[in-house]
């Protein structure tokens, strides 16, 4: 595939993962809750269409400015959910900027795994990168409990 | 190595001046160490101006001064002196971070510190931001590699934070730091791919309170990093 073909199948990459993000994270009240949900459901997609998952998030700089804008596009959307969600929590205080933090920290793990070329490792990380989204808003006591969850407690329809 | 292309001075040369015309009997050492440095900057400034995929040997030899022959008597090609250029600005970056490391005796004050100084920096010379920070994902499996290797060097400075945490605490994930080093990095590249670089130092106490955060609790962290002033 050229670049040019990447790029053009892009958007329909983007709108079936986001329409999959939203579905599943649907039946949550909780922020951290989807949060957790979304995490799992990226990285069981990873998993399945891995080649595609590293073309979004380790490869779209070098396809050029097209691939660098729609890959900042993809993470200010997924930061805008994280927001909306932060806002629909109950009880939750008013958002602050720090969703850019979380999104960092799944991104940072994302692209760690596929520029390694290990898609199937993201899983066993998924733990750790809740804690360190969490542990600002929950305390890190409270962020420490994401490392006994597994993928049945956190995936879809947990 | 800063982006300042090298400018002309006949007169006395400074480390990056071009040499002067003709025989000058300047010493064979300095000669190489001028040119070298000569291409190592232009390849910065040039990469700050188009990227690594738009760079060329003709772009960098012109904006250094030299000739390609001369080019090619210090790099095998253009990865090597990109790298060549990553090192010597990662060398810089990481002077400016000892120092600031240096002047505060506290680990919650010295990851503070180094932050500040290092946003400070890259805000300074948003070509060598990135060349640093956003270039390495752009240009092949050998520099990203340079690149996480550094980001790995960072990792025991910031573990020493698990001694804050008192015995009876429980102990972080193993990712912690690696993950932590991640997502700032992740945070700081993605304002200087957005040509937010000047803005870099707003994120300081925002990325000190995170970086805190896993060691102290999240009350300390905040209170530490309100001590952070925004740098402009």
């Amino acid at each position: 595939m050229s670049p040019a073909d990447l790029l053009a199948e892009w958007p329909r990459w983007e709108d079936d993962y986001l329409r999959r993000i939203d579905r599943v994270t649907a039946g949550h009240a909780d922020w951290a809750d989807r949060l957790r949900v979304a995490a799992w459901e990226s990285a069981r997609l990873v998993r399945l269409r891995s080649r595609i998952a590293k073309i979004v998030i380790v490869e779209a700089p070098s396809l050029g400015r097209p691939g660098q804008e729609r890959q900042l596009l993809l993470i200010e959307h997924l930061t805008a959910r994280i927001d909306a969600w932060r806002r629909d929590s109950p009880g939750e205080e008013e958002v602050p900027i720090s969703s850019r933090w979380i999104l960092g920290v799944f991104f940072a793990g994302f692209y760690r795994c596929l520029a390694a070329d290990k898609p199937e490792a993201i899983e066993a990380d998924i733990p750790g990168m809740m804690f360190l989204a969490l542990s600002p808003y929950r305390g890190v006591e409270v962020a420490l409990a994401e490392l006994d969850r597994s993928a049945e407690q956190g995936g879809e329809g947990s | 190595m800063s982006s300042k292309v090298p400018s002309e001075n006949t007169e006395y040369p400074d480390e990056l001046a071009r040499l002067p015309r003709g025989r000058h009997g300047l010493p064979a050492g300095f000669v190489e160490r001028n040119q070298r440095e000569r291409l190592i900057a232009a390849m910065t400034a040039v990469i700050g101006a188009e990227g690594y995929s738009e760079a060329t040997i003709t772009a960098t030899t012109e904006a250094a001064g030299v000739s390609s022959r001369t080019f090619y008597k210090y790099f095998a090609g253009l990865e090597e002196c990109f790298l060549a250029a990553f090192d010597a600005a990662l060398e810089e970056l990481t002077v400016v971070v000892r120092s600031a490391f240096g002047q505060e005796r506290e680990w919650p004050e010295q990851v503070a510190a180094v932050l500040g100084a290092a946003l400070a920096h890259l805000a300074g010379d948003p070509a060598v931001a990135r060349l640093l920070l956003v270039e390495p994902f752009v240009a092949g499996p050998v520099i990203a590699e340079r690149y996480k290797t550094a980001l790995e060097q960072a990792v025991p400075y910031m573990a020493r934070g698990r001694e804050l945490r008192g015995e009876e605490a429980s102990p972080l994930p193993d990712s912690t730091e690696r993950g932590l080093l991640g997502a700032i990095s992740s945070l700081v590249s993605r304002s200087v791919r957005a040509g937010d670089t000047a803005r870099l130092g707003e994120l300081a106490p925002t990325l000190v309170q995170f970086a805190l955060t896993p060691y102290l609790g999240p009350a300390e962290a905040a209170a530490r990093s309100g001590r952070v002033a925004a740098i402009s």
